[in-house]
C-alpha cells in the first residue's frame, strides 16, 4: 500500500509503528533507518509518528516516470487507521494455485463480488503499456521520415558524384566498357558509402544511447533505460543502409548509362 | 564572316582617344622574370618554366610567342597578364607594377583593361553567348541597356549575330572561340592576351579568327598571342621565340 | 549576371537540384515539427486552461488539480473568501467524483462526474440544451451518443456499487438538461456534470470541492492575483496557467528533450545536405571560378554567386518543408493524442511562428554561408594552375 505523502517531519519521539521510505525521499528529508517521521493524510488532521524501519528502492516503472511522486509503505492497519474510510482497500492481488485458469477465476470473482473488476496481470500490463506503444509508434514515424531524408541525401550525393565523372564514364563507354560494369561500379560505391555510414551511424547511435540513458536516468533518478541499442536494431539499421545504397546507386547509375556516350561530354 | 572586321563604334571611340594618340607607349615591361612550379627553387625538384625573361611590348604591337611545347609560353603569357605571379622578376602592365598590386587590384585591372582568350574558350556553359559577353561588362558596372546593345554589336562583329541566345554547348568550337574573343574585348581593353586561340580549330576557322585579331589590332588593340600557327606568326608584327624557359629570338618574321 | 549564372546552374542540373530540395525539404519539415513539438503541448494546454476565462486554479495545499483525492473542506466559506480577494471576477467550484451509470441490462459503468456551479463553470461548453437545474445533468457528447440519449431523456446514476448487496446504492434518476463539449476530456470520454450541491449531498462530501477555478477581473494581473490568493488562503495552493504549464512541462520533459535532440539532428542533416551539395558544386566549378577570376571578376562577387546558390537551395527546401512539416505535424499529433488521458482538445504540435521562423532562418542562413569556405578555397588556388585543370 502506498499513498502520496506530504509534510513529513523529523522528530525525536518514542518507539512507534514502522514505515518503509523510498530511497529518494530518504535522501531528500534526509532520514535513515531508526529515525522517526510524522505522517498526515492530505486534507486530514490526524497525525501519527512512525519509525523508519527500512529504506527501499522503488521498482523502476516506466508508467510512473513522469509522475515522480515519492513513495512510502505502511502496514495496512496503520494506514487504514489514518484514513476516513476504515476497512477499505483499493485492490487485491490474488495468487492462483498452479494450474488454475486465470480467466475463469476472474469471471468467478466478478460474479461473486458485485461491482468488482478482475483483470489478469497480462491484461493490466498490456493496458498500462499503451503510453509506450504510442511513443514507439511516434518514434517509428520519425524514423521513417529520417530514412526518407537520408535516402534522398544518398541519392543526391550519388547523382552528383556520377555527374562529376561524366567524362570518365564517357571515356570508359567509348573504349568499350559495358554498361553493366559501370552500373556495378557505381552501385558498389554507393553501397560502400552506405555501409561505412551505417557503421558510423551505429557508433553514433551507441554514443547517443549512452548519453540519453545517462541524462534521463539522472533527470528522473531512475535505473530505467530509455534507449536500447540491440543487435536487432544494428542489423536492421545496417541492412536498411545497404538497401538504400543499392537503390540510390542503382538509380544514379541507370541515369548515367542511359545517356549515349557521345553526349556525356556535354555539361 | 561577311560582317566581321568592323569594330563596334563604342570600341573605336575609346581606342582613338587612348592608344593611337601615343603609339610608342609601353604596355608591358617585364624584366628578369622567373617562374618555378612546385618547389621554391628549381634545383630541388621544382619545374623551372621561365628562366629569366626580359620583354617590352609597346602599344598597338601584335606580338606572337612561338616555341616548342613545354617551353613556357603559356606560363609567360599568364605572368604578363597578371594571372600568375612570377617567382622572381618584375612585370609592369599598363604602367602598374603587378607585384605591388593586391589580387583585388589585379582583378580590377584585368577586368577593365585586359582581355584574355583561352585555348579552350572557358565560357560559362549555363549563360548564353550574349550573356557571356555581358558578364565582364556587368562586373564593370555597365548599364544593362548599354551592355545588351554592345554584346549584340560584338556578336555581329564576330559574325554570330544570329546566335545570341545559344549556350556554348550548342556552338561549334570556332563559334565558341569567337564568343570568347568578343568577351575578351567587351570592356574595350588596351591589351588582349590569347593563348593558342586557334589551337583547336581547323584552318578555315583559324583564318576567320585571324581576321578578327587583325581587325582588333588595326583598331589599336595591343595583341599578345601564343601560337603554333605559322599564319598567325606571319601576321604578327613581331615574333618572340622561346626555348626552355628563355627567349631565344625576338624580331620581325621573315616574310 | 553572376547571380543569374548561379541560379541557371541550379536549373541546369535539374535532377540533383530537385533531389537536394526534396532532401532539405524533408529535413526542414522535421525541423519544423520538432520546433512545434518543443513547446506545442505547453502552448495548447495553456490556451485550454484559459479558454473559459478561468486561468487560475486553487487546490488543496501541495497538490495539482485532480492529482489526488484530497478535497477542500468548508468550500462555501473558502469560495466566499476567494471572491473577496481583490481582482477576482468569478469563482467556479468543481468537485470530482465517480458515479455509476445504472443500466437495466448489464453491469454498471463508472462515469467521471463533476459537481459544478451552473452559473460559473469552466468545464464544458453547452452544445445543446441548457445548464442543469436540480435533478438535472449535462452529459458529454460521446456519452449521449453511446447511450442514444438526448436533452429531455432521463438516466439513473448510482453513488456506489455495494459489493455485499450486489447492487448499486443510492441511485436516482436525472433529467438531461444539456449536452456539453467537455474541454478537458480525452477523445470519446463519457462524463457528466451536475450542480455541486447535489453531488456533495449524494456523495456525502458535504461542503467539499476538489478545486476552484478563478477568473480574474479584466484588468487584474494573473500572477499578482495568484500571490494575493496564496496570501489570503495559505492552506490552499493557487496556480496560474504558467505554473500549471510548468508542471506539465516537467512531466513531459521527455518530449521536449526528444524534440530538441531530433530537432538538432534534422537541423544538422539539412545543413550537411546543403553544405555537401554546395561544396561539390563549387568543386565542380573550380575551373569556372578560375575563368571568372581570370577575366577580372572580384573574389567577393564570385562568393556572392556561391552564396546565392546555397541560399536558393536551402530557402527553396525550407519553403517546401513548411507544408510538409505542417502535414506531418498533423499526422504525428494524431499518433500522440492516442496517449491515454490526454485531453482531446490539446495538441502536441502548435505552430509558433517565431520559433519556427528562427529555426528555419538559422538553417537557411547556414546553408547560404557554408559555400563560402570551399569558395574561398577556390579563390585561393593559384589561378594559372586552376585554369589548366579546367582545360583538362
Ligand atoms: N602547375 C604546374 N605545376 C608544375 N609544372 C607546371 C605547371 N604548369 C606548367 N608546368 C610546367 O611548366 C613548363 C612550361 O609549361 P607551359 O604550359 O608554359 O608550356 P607551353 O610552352 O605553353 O607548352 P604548350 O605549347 O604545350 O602549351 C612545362 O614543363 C610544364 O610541365
Ligand atoms: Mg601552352
Amino acid at each position: 500500500m502506498f499513498i502520496a505523502l506530504l509534510g513529513v517531519l523529523l522528530l525525536p519521539l518514542p518507539v512507534d509503528p514502522g514505515i518503509l521510505v523510498e530511497r529518494r525521499l530518504a535522501e531528500e528529508l534526509p532520514a535513515s533507518v531508526g529515525d522517526t517521521v510524522i505522517a498526515r493524510v492530505l486534507g486530514g488532521t490526524a497525525e501519527r509518528a512512525f519509525v523508519v524501519a527500512g529504506i527501499f528502492e522503488r521498482a523502476p516503472d516506466p508508467n510512473r516516470i513522469a509522475r515522480n511522486d515519492y513513495e512510502v509503505r505502511f502496514h495496512l492497519p496503520d494506514l487504514e487507521q489514518m484514513l476516513p474510510d476504515h476497512d477499505r482497500v483499493d485492490r487485491f492481488a490474488i495468487e492462483l494455485r498452479s494450474g488454475a485458469d486465470p480467466e475463469a477465476t476472474a469471471r468467478w470473482v466478478e460474479s461473486l463480488a458485485f461491482g468488482t473488476q478482475v483483470y489478469e496481470s497480462v491484461t493490466l500490463a498490456d493496458r498500462s503499456s499503451t503510453t509506450f506503444r504510442v511513443v514507439s509508434r511516434f518514434h517509428d514515424a520519425i524514423g521513417l521520415v529520417t530514412l526518407l531524408a537520408s535516402g534522398i541525401f544518398l541519392l543526391c550525393l550519388m547523382v552528383i558524384r556520377v555527374d562529376g565523372r561524366r567524362p570518365d564514364v564517357r571515356t570508359m563507354r567509348l573504349i568499350g566498357v559495358s554498361r553493366r560494369t559501370i552500373v556495378s561500379a557505381v552501385v558498389a560505391e554507393a553501397v560502400l558509402i552506405a555501409a561505412v555510414a551505417s557503421v558510423l551511424g551505429v557508433a553514433m547511435g551507441a554514443v547517443l544511447t549512452f548519453g540519453v540513458n545517462t541524462y534521463f536516468g539522472a533527470y528522473y533518478d531512475t535505473t530505467l533505460r530509455f534507449a536500447i541499442l540491440s543487435p536487432r536494431i544494428v542489423v536492421v539499421a545496417a541492412s536498411l543502409g545497404v538497401a538504400l545504397g543499392l537503390i540510390a546507386g542503382g538509380l544514379a547509375a541507370v541515369r548515367i548509362v542511359r545517356v549515349p556516350p557521345q553526349r556525356l561530354g556535354e555539361r | 564572316m561577311s560582317r566581321a572586321g568592323r569594330l563596334p563604334d563604342a570600341l573605336e571611340r575609346g581606342r582613338a582617344a587612348s592608344n593611337l594618340a601615343d603609339p610608342v607607349e609601353v604596355v608591358i615591361r617585364a624584366s628578369g622574370v622567373q617562374k618555378v612550379y612546385g618547389r621554391s627553387s628549381s634545383e630541388e625538384g621544382g619545374v623551372a618554366a621561365l628562366r629569366g625573361v626580359d620583354v617590352v611590348v609597346a602599344s598597338c604591337e601584335w606580338t606572337a610567342i612561338v616555341g616548342p611545347s613545354g617551353c613556357g609560353k603559356s606560363t609567360l603569357l599568364n605572368v604578363l597578364a597578371g594571372i600568375d605571379a612570377p617567382t622572381a622578376g618584375t612585370v609592369e602592365l599598363l604602367g602598374n607594377d603587378l607585384g605591388r598590386l593586391d589580387e583585388r587590384a589585379r582583378a580590377r585591372l584585368r577586368l577593365l583593361r585586359v582581355g584574355f582568350v583561352f585555348q579552350r574558350f572557358h565560357l560559362l556553359p549555363v549563360l548564353t553567348a550574349a550573356e557571356n559577353i555581358e558578364l565582364p561588362m556587368a562586373e564593370a558596372g555597365v548599364a544593362r541597356r548599354d551592355r545588351r546593345q554592345r554584346s549584340r554589336e560584338l556578336l555581329d562583329f564576330v559574325g554570330l549575330g544570329g546566335r545570341t541566345d545559344h549556350r556554348p554547348p550548342q556552338l561549334s568550337g570556332g563559334e565558341q572561340q569567337r564568343v570568347a574573343i568578343a568577351r575578351a574585348v567587351a570592356n574595350q581593353p588596351d591589351v588582349v592576351f590569347a593563348d593558342e586561340p586557334t589551337g583547336e580549330l581547323d584552318s578555315r576557322t583559324s583564318a576567320q579568327i585571324l581576321e578578327l585579331f587583325s581587325s582588333l589590332n588595326a583598331h589599336g588593340t595591343t595583341l599578345l598571342t601564343v601560337t603554333h600557327d605559322p599564319e598567325i606568326a606571319r601576321r604578327a608584327r613581331r615574333v618572340i621565340e622561346m626555348s626552355d624557359g628563355r627567349i631565344v629570338s625576338d624580331g620581325r618574321p621573315a616574310r | 549576371m553572376i547571380v543569374r549564372a548561379s541560379l541557371r546552374g541550379l536549373l541546369h542540373h535539374r535532377g540533383r537540384t530537385l533531389l537536394a530540395l526534396a532532401g532539405i525539404g524533408v529535413s526542414s519539415a522535421l525541423l519544423v515539427d520538432m520546433t512545434m513539438l518543443a513547446s506545442g503541448l505547453t502552448h495548447s494546454f495553456a490556451a485550454l486552461t484559459r479558454a473559459q476565462g478561468y486561468p487560475v486554479r486553487v487546490t488543496p495545499a501541495g497538490t495539482l488539480p485532480f492529482d489526488s483525492e484530497a478535497g477542500i473542506s468548508e468550500a462555501a466559506a473558502v469560495s466566499q473568501q476567494l471572491r473577496e480577494v481583490p481582482g477576482v471576477r468569478s469563482v467556479a467550484p468543481v468537485l470530482g467524483a465517480q458515479l455509476y451509470l445504472v443500466r437495466s441490462d448489464s453491469a454498471s459503468e463508472p462515469l467521471f462526474t463533476s459537481g459544478i456551479d451552473p452559473a460559473a463553470q469552466m468545464l464544458y461548453l453547452l452544445v445543446e440544451g441548457e445548464e442543469p437545474g436540480d435533478d438535472e445533468i449535462v452529459v458529454s457528447g460521446p456519452l449521449a451518443e453511446a447511450l442514444g440519449i438526448s436533452v429531455g431523456d432521463t438516466v439513473s446514476l448510482a453513488v456506489e456499487l455495494d459489493v455485499a448487496l450486489g447492487r448499486p446504492r443510492g441511485s436516482a434518476s436525472y433529467r438531461i438538461s444539456g449536452v456539453g463539449d467537455f474541454l478537458f476530456n480525452y477523445a470519446g470520454e463519457r462524463s457528466v456534470a451536475l450542480p455541486l450541491a447535489r453531488l456533495q449531498e449524494i456523495t456525502g462530501r458535504s461542503d467539499e470541492v476538489s478545486l476552484f477555478a478563478v477568473a480574474p477581473a479584466a484588468d487584474a494581473d494573473e500572477e499578482a492575483l495568484v500571490e494575493r490568493i496564496s496570501a489570503a488562503a495559505p492552506e490552499l495552493s493557487a496556480y496560474s496557467t504558467r505554473d500549471l504549464t510548468a508542471a506539465l512541462d516537467q512531466r513531459l520533459a521527455y518530449f521536449r528533450q526528444l524534440s530538441t535532440i531530433l530537432g538538432s539532428i534534422s537541423f544538422g542533416v539539412a545543413t550537411l545536405l546543403v553544405a555537401t551539395i554546395v561544396t561539390i558544386g563549387v568543386r565542380e566549378r573550380f575551373g569556372e571560378i578560375a575563368t571568372l577570376r581570370a577575366i577580372g571578376v572580384a573574389g567577393h562577387r564570385v562568393q556572392i554567386g556561391i552564396v546565392v546558390e546555397g541560399l536558393a537551395l536551402s530557402a527553396g527546401g525550407a519553403l517546401l518543408g513548411l507544408p510538409i512539416g505542417l502535414w506531418m505535424a498533423r499526422r504525428l499529433d494524431q499518433i500522440l493524442l492516442t496517449f491515454p488521458g490526454i485531453p482531446a482538445r490539446v495538441s502536441f504540435f502548435v505552430f509558433d511562428g517565431i520559433s519556427v521562423a528562427l529555426a528555419i532562418t538559422l538553417m537557411v542562413g547556414i546553408g547560404a554561408l557554408v559555400g563560402v569556405i570551399p569558395g574561398a578555397q577556390a579563390l585561393r588556388a593559384p589561378l594559372g594552375s586552376a585554369l589548366r585543370e579546367e582545360a583538362d
